[in-house]
């Protein structure tokens, strides 16, 4: 299903646990023209953006495209700008050669739990692609403060494989 | 949860289910009993069970978390959201 900027909206306000009643307020429209845009009724005005941007943390370009910084950028926090690994998420992207599309979202607290009681996760690395996946090293950058693009490769028959922490 | 398929653009099929049902520690413990990896490892109860409380915890924090998307080259779609 393609992610529409309604659907994207509605999803940051979500992420960010506010209502729309809330968003509504701090960006000084009515709570009914949010409805609207979160059902891709009506689009909001371009003088919004970048207030919406600021409200939910993003640039005005991840929240247009959907296309966030962290599958661009790789970092390294410093522990005081660290999120609590119950907010992250690992995803997983395989593209393959034949025009073949996968993603996989893991919240890393699963991660975390799979690492730390040993348990074997098939639905991941039952995928060709994703079969040497070392989650216990993902985990270990993760809680050194590693953000964003872990890894991107490309294999022979044109598959790529892209995985990153955001 | 949400389990949805489409082929070539049409909706195949749309199933709602309340993830509390799924994601719970009465069905983490059912599973730890029959169910099996696909090289045929087993799960503990307690496993399943911490596993669970963090797909829980994750959900509520996050609604309309898309668990796995695949789309293939020949128009078929599936999606499960949380």
């Amino acid at each position: 299903m393609e992610e529409t900027l309604g659907r994207r909206i509605a999803n940051l306000r979500r992420a960010a646990a506010m209502t729309q009643d809330e968003l509504a307020e701090k960006v000084g429209i009515s709570a009914q023209a949010v409805s609207k845009w979160e059902n891709d009724q009506t689009c909001p005005d371009i003088t919004l953006l970048p207030s919406l941007a600021k409200i939910f943390g993003v640039t005005v370009d991840e929240l247009l495209s959907g296309k966030q910084a962290a599958e661009t950028h790789v970092q390294v926090l410093p522990e005081n700008q660290r999120k609590d690994i119950r907010d992250m998420m690992l995803r997983m992207k395989v593209d393959t050669g034949d025009g073949d599309k996968v993603r996989i979202s893991v919240p890393m607290a699963l991660v975390q739990v799979a690492v730390e009681t040993g348990m074997a996760m098939p639905q991941v690395s039952g995928n060709a692609a994703l079969q040497n996946i070392d989650f216990a090293q993902i985990l270990a950058m993760v809680e050194k403060g590693v953000m964003g693009n872990l890894m991107e490769v490309e294999v022979s028959d044109g598959t790529t494989v892209h995985i990153y922490v955001e | 949860m949400r389990i949805y398929m489409e082929e070539n653009g049409r909706q195949k099929i749309n199933v709602h289910l309340p993830s509390g049902l799924v994601f719970n520690t009465v069905t983490a413990t059912l599973a730890a009993a029959f169910v099996k990896g696909q090289d045929g490892e087993r799960y503990t109860g307690e496993q399943l069970r911490k596993a669970v409380q963090a797909v829980n915890e994750y959900r509520k924090s996050h609604p309309e978390w898309v668990l796995m998307e695949v789309q293939s080259h020949t128009g078929q779609l599936v999606e499960i959201r949380l």
